[in-house]
Protein backbone atom coordinates (compact mmCIF):
# COMPACT_ATOMS: atom_id res chain seq x y z
CA UNK A 1 0.00 0.00 0.00
CA UNK A 2 2.81 2.42 0.95
CA UNK A 3 4.57 1.64 -2.29
CA UNK A 4 1.40 2.35 -4.26
CA UNK A 5 0.87 5.68 -2.50
CA UNK A 6 4.48 6.67 -3.03
CA UNK A 7 4.33 5.74 -6.68
CA UNK A 8 1.10 7.74 -7.13
CA UNK A 9 2.63 10.79 -5.49
CA UNK A 10 5.75 10.50 -7.62
CA UNK A 11 3.62 10.23 -10.75
CA UNK A 12 1.56 13.25 -9.66
CA UNK A 13 4.66 15.41 -9.16
CA UNK A 14 6.16 14.29 -12.42
CA UNK A 15 2.97 15.21 -14.29
CA UNK A 16 2.65 18.48 -12.36
CA UNK A 17 6.26 19.37 -13.13
CA UNK A 18 5.73 18.57 -16.75
CA UNK A 19 2.72 20.90 -16.90
CA UNK A 20 4.45 23.75 -15.07
CA UNK A 21 7.62 23.69 -17.12
CA UNK A 22 6.69 22.02 -20.34
CA UNK A 23 9.60 23.52 -22.20
CA UNK A 24 12.03 21.63 -19.96
CA UNK A 25 10.25 18.50 -18.78
CA UNK A 26 7.47 16.49 -20.25
CA UNK A 27 5.91 13.29 -19.05
CA UNK A 28 5.45 10.56 -21.62
CA UNK A 29 3.22 7.53 -21.43
CA UNK A 30 3.36 4.65 -23.91
CA UNK A 31 1.56 1.38 -24.42
CA UNK A 32 1.78 -1.21 -27.13
CA UNK A 33 2.22 -4.81 -28.11
CA UNK A 34 5.63 -6.43 -28.51
CA UNK A 35 6.89 -9.55 -30.09
CA UNK A 36 9.75 -10.77 -27.94
CA UNK A 37 12.31 -13.37 -28.94
CA UNK A 38 14.59 -15.28 -26.63
CA UNK A 39 17.46 -16.85 -28.56
CA UNK A 40 18.31 -19.52 -26.00
CA UNK A 41 16.16 -20.47 -23.03
CA UNK A 42 18.24 -20.41 -19.85
CA UNK A 43 18.50 -23.23 -17.32
CA UNK A 44 15.42 -23.09 -15.11
CA UNK A 45 15.07 -23.51 -11.39
CA UNK A 46 12.77 -26.01 -9.69
CA UNK A 47 11.63 -25.96 -6.11
CA UNK A 48 12.21 -28.99 -3.85
CA UNK A 49 9.86 -31.83 -4.72
CA UNK A 50 9.03 -35.20 -3.22
CA UNK A 51 7.80 -37.87 -5.61
CA UNK A 52 6.94 -41.50 -5.02
CA UNK A 53 10.50 -42.34 -6.08
CA UNK A 54 12.60 -39.76 -4.21
CA UNK A 55 13.04 -36.27 -2.83
CA UNK A 56 14.81 -33.81 -5.07
CA UNK A 57 16.26 -30.56 -3.79
CA UNK A 58 15.92 -27.18 -5.46
CA UNK A 59 18.19 -26.87 -8.45
CA UNK A 60 18.73 -26.10 -12.09
CA UNK A 61 17.11 -27.84 -15.04
CA UNK A 62 19.01 -27.50 -18.33
CA UNK A 63 16.94 -26.24 -21.26
CA UNK A 64 17.47 -25.82 -24.93
CA UNK A 65 16.00 -23.87 -27.80
CA UNK A 66 14.61 -20.39 -28.10
CA UNK A 67 11.13 -19.00 -27.60
CA UNK A 68 8.93 -16.28 -29.01
CA UNK A 69 6.41 -14.30 -27.02
CA UNK A 70 3.68 -11.79 -27.64
CA UNK A 71 2.29 -9.43 -25.08
CA UNK A 72 1.27 -5.93 -24.05
CA UNK A 73 3.31 -3.47 -22.09
CA UNK A 74 3.01 -0.02 -20.61
CA UNK A 75 5.87 2.39 -20.11
CA UNK A 76 6.59 5.89 -18.84
CA UNK A 77 9.38 8.40 -19.28
CA UNK A 78 10.40 12.01 -18.91
CA UNK A 79 11.81 14.17 -21.68
CA UNK A 80 14.19 16.99 -20.86
CA UNK A 81 14.62 19.89 -23.23
CA UNK A 82 12.67 17.93 -25.81
CA UNK A 83 15.79 15.86 -26.46
CA UNK A 84 16.93 13.80 -23.55
CA UNK A 85 14.78 10.91 -22.50
CA UNK A 86 14.71 9.49 -18.98
CA UNK A 87 12.74 6.27 -19.07
CA UNK A 88 11.08 5.74 -15.70
CA UNK A 89 9.20 2.53 -15.16
CA UNK A 90 7.25 0.08 -17.29
CA UNK A 91 5.63 -3.30 -17.16
CA UNK A 92 5.32 -6.05 -19.74
CA UNK A 93 3.53 -9.40 -19.73
CA UNK A 94 4.15 -11.97 -22.43
CA UNK A 95 2.83 -15.38 -23.37
CA UNK A 96 4.56 -17.91 -25.62
CA UNK A 97 3.39 -18.01 -29.21
CA UNK A 98 3.99 -20.69 -31.80
CA UNK A 99 4.34 -24.43 -31.73
CA UNK A 100 6.86 -26.05 -29.41
CA UNK A 101 8.29 -29.48 -28.76
CA UNK A 102 8.21 -30.54 -25.16
CA UNK A 103 11.75 -30.40 -23.79
CA UNK A 104 12.93 -33.61 -22.15
CA UNK A 105 15.62 -32.75 -19.67
CA UNK A 106 16.71 -33.83 -16.21
CA UNK A 107 17.08 -32.71 -12.64
CA UNK A 108 19.54 -34.62 -10.46
CA UNK A 109 19.13 -37.74 -12.58
CA UNK A 110 15.33 -37.69 -12.76
CA UNK A 111 13.70 -37.19 -16.12
CA UNK A 112 11.90 -33.86 -16.42
CA UNK A 113 9.58 -32.77 -19.19
CA UNK A 114 9.16 -29.03 -19.71
CA UNK A 115 6.29 -27.49 -21.68
CA UNK A 116 7.60 -24.28 -23.27
CA UNK A 117 4.20 -23.35 -24.69
CA UNK A 118 2.99 -22.64 -21.15
CA UNK A 119 5.64 -19.95 -20.60
CA UNK A 120 4.69 -16.65 -19.02
CA UNK A 121 7.33 -13.95 -19.19
CA UNK A 122 7.03 -10.83 -17.08
CA UNK A 123 9.27 -7.83 -16.92
CA UNK A 124 9.62 -4.60 -15.02
CA UNK A 125 11.42 -1.92 -16.99
CA UNK A 126 13.58 0.34 -14.86
CA UNK A 127 15.21 3.72 -15.55
CA UNK A 128 17.60 4.30 -18.40
CA UNK A 129 18.81 7.11 -20.62
CA UNK A 130 18.03 8.11 -24.20
CA UNK A 131 18.03 10.80 -26.81
CA UNK A 132 15.50 11.80 -29.42
CA UNK A 133 15.26 14.11 -32.41
CA UNK A 134 12.28 15.46 -34.35
CA UNK A 135 11.94 16.16 -38.03
CA UNK A 136 8.55 17.67 -38.89
CA UNK A 137 6.01 14.95 -37.96
CA UNK A 138 8.67 12.33 -37.40
CA UNK A 139 10.52 11.47 -34.21
CA UNK A 140 13.62 9.32 -33.95
CA UNK A 141 14.88 8.07 -30.65
CA UNK A 142 17.27 5.69 -29.00
CA UNK A 143 17.70 4.66 -25.40
CA UNK A 144 19.48 2.25 -23.10
CA UNK A 145 17.11 0.59 -20.71
CA UNK A 146 17.52 -1.55 -17.61
CA UNK A 147 15.02 -3.87 -16.03
CA UNK A 148 14.31 -7.20 -14.47
CA UNK A 149 12.49 -10.10 -16.09
CA UNK A 150 11.35 -13.57 -15.21
CA UNK A 151 10.02 -16.69 -16.85
CA UNK A 152 7.66 -19.28 -15.41
CA UNK A 153 6.86 -22.59 -17.09
CA UNK A 154 5.00 -25.79 -16.34
CA UNK A 155 6.69 -29.15 -16.33
CA UNK A 156 6.64 -32.59 -14.78
CA UNK A 157 9.13 -34.91 -13.13
CA UNK A 158 9.01 -38.65 -13.77
CA UNK A 159 8.77 -41.11 -10.90
CA UNK A 160 8.39 -44.57 -12.37
CA UNK A 161 5.10 -44.84 -14.24
CA UNK A 162 3.85 -41.57 -12.70
CA UNK A 163 4.83 -37.98 -13.07
CA UNK A 164 4.58 -35.04 -10.70
CA UNK A 165 3.82 -31.48 -11.76
CA UNK A 166 6.63 -29.02 -11.15
CA UNK A 167 6.93 -25.26 -11.54
CA UNK A 168 10.02 -23.90 -13.20
CA UNK A 169 11.17 -20.31 -13.19
CA UNK A 170 14.13 -18.06 -13.78
CA UNK A 171 14.72 -14.33 -13.15
CA UNK A 172 17.22 -12.09 -14.88
CA UNK A 173 18.59 -8.58 -15.14
CA UNK A 174 17.70 -6.86 -18.40
CA UNK A 175 19.65 -4.38 -20.49
CA UNK A 176 18.18 -3.30 -23.81
CA UNK A 177 19.14 -0.84 -26.55
CA UNK A 178 15.90 0.52 -27.96
CA UNK A 179 15.46 2.34 -31.25
CA UNK A 180 12.17 3.94 -32.24
CA UNK A 181 10.65 5.76 -35.15
CA UNK A 182 7.43 7.64 -34.47
CA UNK A 183 4.92 9.60 -36.51
CA UNK A 184 2.89 12.26 -34.83
CA UNK A 185 -0.86 11.87 -35.13
CA UNK A 186 -1.79 15.00 -33.20
CA UNK A 187 0.15 17.37 -30.91
CA UNK A 188 0.37 14.85 -28.06
CA UNK A 189 -0.13 11.46 -29.70
CA UNK A 190 2.38 9.45 -31.71
CA UNK A 191 2.42 5.98 -33.17
CA UNK A 192 5.81 4.33 -33.03
CA UNK A 193 7.70 1.35 -34.33
CA UNK A 194 10.25 0.20 -31.76
CA UNK A 195 13.01 -2.38 -31.96
CA UNK A 196 15.06 -3.30 -28.91
CA UNK A 197 17.92 -5.78 -29.11
CA UNK A 198 18.52 -7.19 -25.66
CA UNK A 199 22.12 -6.64 -24.66
CA UNK A 200 21.48 -8.88 -21.67
CA UNK A 201 18.42 -11.06 -21.23
CA UNK A 202 19.21 -14.34 -19.42
CA UNK A 203 22.53 -14.08 -21.26
CA UNK A 204 24.50 -11.76 -23.53
CA UNK A 205 22.77 -10.77 -26.79
CA UNK A 206 20.08 -13.29 -26.08
CA UNK A 207 17.03 -11.74 -27.64
CA UNK A 208 15.12 -8.73 -28.88
CA UNK A 209 11.71 -7.11 -28.86
CA UNK A 210 9.89 -5.40 -31.67
CA UNK A 211 6.48 -3.82 -31.70
CA UNK A 212 4.09 -1.02 -32.31
CA UNK A 213 3.12 1.41 -29.64
CA UNK A 214 1.22 4.59 -29.04
CA UNK A 215 2.88 7.40 -27.09
CA UNK A 216 1.26 10.33 -25.38
CA UNK A 217 3.27 13.40 -24.52
CA UNK A 218 4.99 16.23 -26.35
CA UNK B 1 -13.86 -7.84 -30.53
CA UNK B 2 -13.02 -10.44 -33.12
CA UNK B 3 -9.52 -8.97 -33.50
CA UNK B 4 -9.03 -9.08 -29.75
CA UNK B 5 -9.97 -12.75 -29.61
CA UNK B 6 -7.63 -13.51 -32.51
CA UNK B 7 -4.83 -11.72 -30.68
CA UNK B 8 -5.45 -13.76 -27.56
CA UNK B 9 -5.44 -16.98 -29.54
CA UNK B 10 -2.21 -15.99 -31.24
CA UNK B 11 -0.57 -15.53 -27.87
CA UNK B 12 -1.20 -19.15 -26.98
CA UNK B 13 1.77 -21.43 -27.58
CA UNK B 14 0.96 -24.97 -28.54
CA UNK B 15 2.51 -28.42 -28.36
CA UNK B 16 4.02 -29.68 -31.58
CA UNK B 17 3.58 -33.30 -30.55
CA UNK B 18 7.33 -33.88 -30.60
CA UNK B 19 10.03 -34.10 -27.95
CA UNK B 20 13.21 -32.08 -27.95
CA UNK B 21 15.77 -34.02 -26.01
CA UNK B 22 18.15 -32.25 -23.71
CA UNK B 23 19.26 -35.50 -22.17
CA UNK B 24 19.56 -38.87 -23.72
CA UNK B 25 18.01 -38.67 -27.13
CA UNK B 26 19.06 -35.82 -29.32
CA UNK B 27 21.91 -36.93 -31.51
CA UNK B 28 23.71 -33.73 -30.63
CA UNK B 29 23.54 -34.48 -26.89
CA UNK B 30 26.47 -36.49 -25.64
CA UNK B 31 26.26 -39.38 -23.20
CA UNK B 32 28.84 -39.35 -20.42
CA UNK B 33 31.31 -42.15 -21.09
CA UNK B 34 31.58 -44.64 -18.22
CA UNK B 35 33.21 -48.00 -17.68
CA UNK B 36 30.72 -50.48 -19.10
CA UNK B 37 29.98 -54.10 -18.27
CA UNK B 38 27.51 -56.31 -20.11
CA UNK B 39 25.83 -59.18 -18.30
CA UNK B 40 24.92 -62.36 -20.14
CA UNK B 41 22.37 -64.37 -18.20
CA UNK B 42 23.71 -67.87 -18.87
CA UNK B 43 26.73 -69.94 -19.88
CA UNK B 44 26.22 -69.59 -23.62
CA UNK B 45 26.70 -66.58 -25.85
CA UNK B 46 24.59 -67.24 -28.91
CA UNK B 47 25.67 -66.18 -32.36
CA UNK B 48 23.43 -63.11 -32.33
CA UNK B 49 24.95 -61.82 -29.11
CA UNK B 50 28.43 -62.73 -30.34
CA UNK B 51 27.82 -60.47 -33.34
CA UNK B 52 26.69 -57.69 -31.01
CA UNK B 53 29.86 -58.04 -28.96
CA UNK B 54 32.01 -57.95 -32.09
CA UNK B 55 30.76 -54.50 -33.08
CA UNK B 56 33.25 -51.66 -32.50
CA UNK B 57 30.51 -49.45 -31.01
CA UNK B 58 29.67 -52.14 -28.45
CA UNK B 59 33.32 -52.24 -27.39
CA UNK B 60 33.25 -48.47 -27.09
CA UNK B 61 30.32 -48.68 -24.66
CA UNK B 62 31.55 -51.65 -22.61
CA UNK B 63 34.86 -53.32 -21.89
CA UNK B 64 33.87 -56.14 -19.57
CA UNK B 65 31.47 -59.09 -19.61
CA UNK B 66 29.79 -61.07 -16.87
CA UNK B 67 28.56 -64.55 -17.71
CA UNK B 68 26.01 -65.36 -15.01
CA UNK B 69 26.62 -69.04 -15.38
CA UNK B 70 27.89 -70.80 -12.28
CA UNK B 71 25.56 -72.21 -9.63
CA UNK B 72 26.49 -73.88 -6.33
CA UNK B 73 24.97 -77.28 -5.73
CA UNK B 74 23.38 -78.50 -2.53
CA UNK B 75 26.74 -79.50 -1.04
CA UNK B 76 28.40 -76.22 -2.00
CA UNK B 77 30.20 -77.50 -5.09
CA UNK B 78 30.28 -74.81 -7.74
CA UNK B 79 29.16 -76.00 -11.19
CA UNK B 80 29.21 -76.48 -14.06
CA UNK B 81 31.86 -79.16 -13.47
CA UNK B 82 31.52 -81.67 -16.30
CA UNK B 83 34.37 -81.67 -18.81
CA UNK B 84 32.24 -80.75 -21.77
CA UNK B 85 30.79 -77.66 -20.11
CA UNK B 86 34.17 -76.61 -18.75
CA UNK B 87 35.80 -76.96 -22.17
CA UNK B 88 33.03 -75.01 -23.89
CA UNK B 89 33.19 -72.25 -21.30
CA UNK B 90 36.95 -72.04 -21.53
CA UNK B 91 36.81 -71.84 -25.32
CA UNK B 92 34.16 -69.12 -25.17
CA UNK B 93 36.17 -67.07 -22.70
CA UNK B 94 39.36 -67.49 -24.76
CA UNK B 95 37.50 -66.30 -27.81
CA UNK B 96 36.25 -63.23 -25.95
CA UNK B 97 39.70 -62.50 -24.58
CA UNK B 98 41.08 -62.50 -28.13
CA UNK B 99 38.38 -59.98 -28.97
CA UNK B 100 39.62 -57.68 -26.20
CA UNK B 101 37.01 -58.39 -23.52
CA UNK B 102 37.60 -58.97 -19.84
CA UNK B 103 35.29 -61.77 -18.78
CA UNK B 104 34.02 -62.45 -15.27
CA UNK B 105 32.15 -65.47 -14.02
CA UNK B 106 28.83 -64.73 -12.35
CA UNK B 107 27.67 -67.08 -9.62
CA UNK B 108 23.88 -67.19 -9.35
CA UNK B 109 22.51 -68.71 -6.19
CA UNK B 110 19.41 -70.08 -7.86
CA UNK B 111 17.84 -73.38 -6.91
CA UNK B 112 18.27 -76.43 -9.12
CA UNK B 113 15.60 -75.19 -11.50
CA UNK B 114 18.10 -72.49 -12.43
CA UNK B 115 15.31 -69.92 -12.45
CA UNK B 116 14.34 -69.17 -8.87
CA UNK B 117 16.25 -67.50 -6.07
CA UNK B 118 15.10 -69.18 -2.85
CA UNK B 119 16.62 -66.87 -0.29
CA UNK B 120 15.69 -69.01 2.68
CA UNK B 121 17.38 -72.04 1.16
CA UNK B 122 20.46 -70.03 0.20
CA UNK B 123 20.61 -68.54 3.69
CA UNK B 124 20.59 -72.03 5.15
CA UNK B 125 23.50 -73.00 2.91
CA UNK B 126 25.48 -69.89 3.83
CA UNK B 127 25.11 -70.57 7.53
CA UNK B 128 26.78 -73.95 7.10
CA UNK B 129 30.56 -73.68 7.45
CA UNK B 130 31.10 -76.96 5.59
CA UNK B 131 29.00 -75.73 2.70
CA UNK B 132 30.97 -72.47 2.53
CA UNK B 133 34.27 -74.34 2.63
CA UNK B 134 33.18 -76.59 -0.23
CA UNK B 135 32.09 -73.55 -2.24
CA UNK B 136 35.42 -71.82 -1.77
CA UNK B 137 37.35 -75.03 -2.47
CA UNK B 138 35.56 -75.77 -5.77
CA UNK B 139 35.20 -72.24 -7.14
CA UNK B 140 38.78 -71.86 -8.51
CA UNK B 141 38.43 -74.73 -10.98
CA UNK B 142 35.38 -73.16 -12.62
CA UNK B 143 36.88 -69.71 -12.37
CA UNK B 144 40.17 -70.64 -14.06
CA UNK B 145 39.59 -69.16 -17.53
CA UNK B 146 37.89 -66.02 -16.19
CA UNK B 147 39.29 -62.70 -15.01
CA UNK B 148 37.11 -62.43 -11.94
CA UNK B 149 34.03 -63.61 -10.13
CA UNK B 150 30.72 -61.87 -9.44
CA UNK B 151 28.48 -63.00 -6.58
CA UNK B 152 24.74 -62.66 -7.20
CA UNK B 153 22.83 -63.35 -3.99
CA UNK B 154 19.14 -62.45 -4.03
CA UNK B 155 16.09 -62.75 -1.83
CA UNK B 156 18.06 -63.38 1.37
CA UNK B 157 16.57 -62.75 4.80
CA UNK B 158 18.15 -59.91 6.78
CA UNK B 159 19.67 -62.32 9.29
CA UNK B 160 21.96 -63.75 6.61
CA UNK B 161 24.12 -60.63 7.01
CA UNK B 162 27.09 -62.13 8.85
CA UNK B 163 27.11 -65.26 6.68
CA UNK B 164 27.14 -63.23 3.47
CA UNK B 165 30.07 -61.21 4.77
CA UNK B 166 31.90 -64.38 5.82
CA UNK B 167 31.37 -66.09 2.43
CA UNK B 168 32.62 -63.05 0.54
CA UNK B 169 35.62 -62.82 2.88
CA UNK B 170 36.52 -66.45 2.22
CA UNK B 171 36.04 -66.08 -1.55
CA UNK B 172 38.29 -63.04 -1.47
CA UNK B 173 41.05 -65.09 0.12
CA UNK B 174 41.14 -67.59 -2.77
CA UNK B 175 40.45 -65.13 -5.58
CA UNK B 176 42.70 -62.20 -4.76
CA UNK B 177 45.04 -60.89 -5.99
CA UNK B 178 45.05 -62.82 -9.28
CA UNK B 179 41.40 -62.18 -10.06
CA UNK B 180 38.70 -59.67 -9.23
CA UNK B 181 35.81 -60.19 -6.84
CA UNK B 182 32.61 -58.19 -7.30
CA UNK B 183 29.21 -58.49 -5.63
CA UNK B 184 25.68 -57.62 -6.71
CA UNK B 185 24.04 -55.45 -4.06
CA UNK B 186 20.33 -54.57 -3.65
CA UNK B 187 19.44 -50.96 -4.53
CA UNK B 188 18.57 -49.69 -1.06
CA UNK B 189 17.87 -45.98 -0.78
CA UNK B 190 17.60 -45.82 2.99
CA UNK B 191 19.30 -47.00 6.18
CA UNK B 192 18.17 -49.46 7.41
CA UNK B 193 17.38 -50.81 3.99
CA UNK B 194 13.94 -50.15 2.53
CA UNK B 195 14.12 -53.47 0.66
CA UNK B 196 13.26 -56.94 1.91
CA UNK B 197 16.59 -58.59 2.66
CA UNK B 198 18.52 -55.40 2.03
CA UNK B 199 20.10 -55.64 5.48
CA UNK B 200 21.71 -58.94 4.51
CA UNK B 201 24.40 -56.87 2.80
CA UNK B 202 26.81 -55.08 5.11
CA UNK B 203 28.37 -52.84 2.50
CA UNK B 204 31.13 -51.54 4.74
CA UNK B 205 32.31 -55.04 5.73
CA UNK B 206 31.88 -56.37 2.20
CA UNK B 207 33.85 -53.42 0.89
CA UNK B 208 36.96 -54.65 2.64
CA UNK B 209 36.97 -57.77 0.48
CA UNK B 210 35.54 -56.82 -2.93
CA UNK B 211 36.79 -54.83 -5.88
CA UNK B 212 33.43 -53.52 -7.07
CA UNK B 213 29.80 -53.46 -6.06
CA UNK B 214 27.17 -53.69 -8.74
CA UNK B 215 24.14 -51.82 -7.41
CA UNK B 216 21.23 -53.67 -8.98
CA UNK B 217 19.04 -50.72 -9.86
CA UNK B 218 16.59 -52.92 -11.74
CA UNK B 219 12.99 -54.08 -11.35
CA UNK B 220 11.84 -50.72 -9.98
CA UNK B 221 8.25 -51.71 -10.75
CA UNK B 222 7.55 -55.02 -9.10
CA UNK B 223 3.91 -55.18 -8.06
CA UNK B 224 2.32 -52.73 -10.47
CA UNK B 225 3.17 -52.20 -14.13
CA UNK B 226 5.86 -49.63 -14.75
CA UNK B 227 9.37 -49.07 -16.03
CA UNK B 228 12.20 -51.44 -15.09
CA UNK B 229 14.28 -48.51 -13.89
CA UNK B 230 13.62 -45.00 -12.64
CA UNK B 231 16.79 -43.01 -13.36
CA UNK B 232 16.43 -40.74 -10.30
CA UNK B 233 15.79 -43.61 -7.91
CA UNK B 234 18.83 -45.42 -9.30
CA UNK B 235 20.97 -42.34 -8.58
CA UNK B 236 19.84 -42.32 -4.94
CA UNK B 237 20.65 -46.03 -4.57
CA UNK B 238 24.19 -45.58 -5.92
CA UNK B 239 24.80 -42.46 -3.84
CA UNK B 240 23.86 -44.31 -0.68
CA UNK B 241 26.08 -47.26 -1.56
CA UNK B 242 29.01 -44.97 -2.36
CA UNK B 243 28.90 -43.61 1.18
CA UNK B 244 30.02 -47.08 2.30
CA UNK B 245 32.16 -48.13 -0.65
CA UNK B 246 33.57 -46.04 -3.47
CA UNK B 247 33.74 -48.44 -6.44
CA UNK B 248 30.12 -48.86 -7.48
CA UNK B 249 28.33 -49.58 -10.74
CA UNK B 250 24.78 -48.66 -11.63
CA UNK B 251 22.67 -51.20 -13.53
CA UNK B 252 20.47 -50.57 -16.55
CA UNK B 253 18.08 -53.17 -17.96
CA UNK B 254 18.27 -54.49 -21.48
CA UNK B 255 15.16 -56.61 -20.92
CA UNK B 256 11.51 -55.76 -20.45
CA UNK B 257 8.78 -57.01 -18.14
CA UNK B 258 5.33 -58.22 -19.08
CA UNK B 259 2.82 -57.67 -16.26
CA UNK B 260 -0.12 -60.03 -16.67
CA UNK B 261 -2.84 -61.58 -14.50
CA UNK B 262 -0.58 -64.54 -13.68
CA UNK B 263 2.36 -62.39 -12.62
CA UNK B 264 5.48 -61.00 -14.25
CA UNK B 265 7.82 -62.40 -16.84
CA UNK B 266 10.88 -61.07 -18.58
CA UNK B 267 10.65 -60.20 -22.25
CA UNK B 268 12.88 -58.95 -25.02
CA UNK B 269 12.77 -55.89 -27.22
CA UNK B 270 11.96 -58.11 -30.21
CA UNK B 271 9.02 -59.74 -28.44
CA UNK B 272 7.62 -56.36 -27.44
CA UNK B 273 7.91 -55.09 -30.98
CA UNK B 274 6.40 -58.30 -32.37
CA UNK B 275 3.37 -58.00 -30.09
CA UNK B 276 2.94 -54.39 -31.11
CA UNK B 277 3.31 -55.12 -34.82
CA UNK B 278 1.25 -58.28 -35.03
CA UNK B 279 -1.52 -57.04 -32.77
CA UNK B 280 -1.61 -53.50 -34.07
CA UNK B 281 -0.94 -52.29 -30.52
CA UNK B 282 0.39 -48.74 -30.25
CA UNK B 283 3.65 -48.28 -28.36
CA UNK B 284 3.42 -45.47 -25.84
CA UNK B 285 6.12 -43.90 -23.69
CA UNK B 286 5.97 -43.48 -19.94
CA UNK B 287 7.22 -40.46 -18.00
CA UNK B 288 10.79 -41.77 -17.87
CA UNK B 289 10.75 -42.44 -21.61
CA UNK B 290 10.42 -46.23 -21.30
CA UNK B 291 8.11 -47.63 -23.98
CA UNK B 292 5.12 -49.74 -23.02
CA UNK B 293 2.10 -51.36 -24.56
CA UNK B 294 -1.23 -52.55 -23.27
CA UNK B 295 -2.81 -55.54 -24.93
CA UNK B 296 -5.26 -58.37 -24.39
CA UNK B 297 -4.36 -61.95 -25.21
CA UNK B 298 -5.76 -65.43 -24.67
CA UNK B 299 -9.22 -63.96 -24.83
CA UNK B 300 -9.45 -61.85 -21.71
CA UNK B 301 -5.94 -61.59 -20.24
CA UNK B 302 -4.94 -57.96 -19.97
CA UNK B 303 -1.22 -57.31 -20.13
CA UNK B 304 0.99 -54.28 -19.74
CA UNK B 305 4.45 -54.73 -21.12
CA UNK B 306 7.22 -52.26 -20.26
CA UNK B 307 10.59 -52.45 -21.94
CA UNK B 308 13.54 -50.31 -22.90
CA UNK B 309 14.93 -49.35 -26.24
CA UNK B 310 17.83 -47.27 -27.50
CA UNK B 311 15.78 -44.13 -26.93
CA UNK B 312 14.89 -44.74 -23.30
CA UNK B 313 18.28 -46.18 -22.34
CA UNK B 314 20.10 -43.27 -23.93
CA UNK B 315 17.80 -40.89 -22.07
CA UNK B 316 18.59 -42.62 -18.78
CA UNK B 317 22.34 -42.59 -19.37
CA UNK B 318 22.18 -38.98 -20.52
CA UNK B 319 20.50 -37.95 -17.28
CA UNK B 320 23.45 -39.32 -15.31
CA UNK B 321 25.82 -36.48 -16.01
CA UNK B 322 29.07 -36.39 -14.06
CA UNK B 323 27.69 -33.79 -11.65
CA UNK B 324 24.92 -36.27 -10.78
CA UNK B 325 27.04 -39.43 -10.66
CA UNK B 326 30.84 -39.13 -10.62
CA UNK B 327 32.79 -40.60 -13.49
CA UNK B 328 34.04 -43.55 -11.43
CA UNK B 329 30.53 -45.01 -11.42
CA UNK B 330 30.36 -47.69 -14.11
CA UNK B 331 27.31 -49.07 -15.88
CA UNK B 332 26.19 -52.70 -15.84
CA UNK B 333 24.00 -53.49 -18.86
CA UNK B 334 21.87 -56.40 -17.70
CA UNK B 335 20.62 -59.08 -20.07
CA UNK B 336 22.49 -59.22 -23.38
CA UNK B 337 20.28 -60.61 -26.11
CA UNK B 338 17.11 -58.89 -24.95
CA UNK B 339 18.18 -55.43 -26.08
CA UNK B 340 17.16 -53.15 -28.91
CA UNK B 341 19.58 -54.18 -31.69
CA UNK B 342 20.48 -50.56 -32.37
CA UNK B 343 21.26 -49.85 -28.70
CA UNK B 344 25.03 -50.13 -28.60
CA UNK B 345 25.58 -48.47 -31.95
CA UNK B 346 23.46 -45.50 -30.83
CA UNK B 347 25.12 -45.26 -27.44
CA UNK B 348 28.58 -45.60 -28.94
CA UNK B 349 27.89 -42.88 -31.47
CA UNK B 350 26.92 -40.52 -28.68
CA UNK B 351 29.94 -41.18 -26.48
CA UNK B 352 33.14 -39.23 -27.06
Amino acid sequence: MRVAVAASLALFFVVALARDARADFDFQLATGVNVRALRETPALTTKPITTSARTVEEGAVPMRGGMTFLGPYIDSSLTIDDRWMLPLIGFGAYGAIGSYDSVVTSRDGSIVRVRPWTTFAGEVLLPGLGYRAKERRWLFGGQLRTGVGWLTLDGSMASGADSNAIDLSRATFLLAAELEVCRRLDPVTRVCLAVAPRIYDHGLLNGATAGLRVEWGR
Amino acid sequence: MKRFVLLLLAACGSYSGEDTEKVGLGAETGIPPRHGTILIDGCVIDTWSRSTLAQPQTKKVAQELVMLCAVPREDGTVGPRDESAAAALSAAVDDLHKDGWRVNLGVAFTDESGQRYDGTQTSKFLSDGTWRARFVETLPAVLAPFDGVEIDLQGLPNDARSNVTELVFQIGKVVHPAKKLNVFVPPSIDVPSDLPGGQAFDRISLGANVDRMRIMTLDYSETTPGPTIDPGWAVDAVRLAKKDFVACDIAVPLYGTDFGPRGRRSTTWYEARAIAESGGVPIQRGPTGAPFLRFTTFGTEHHELWFDDATSTARTLGAWTFDVLPDDVGVLYYGLGAEDPTLFSELGARMP
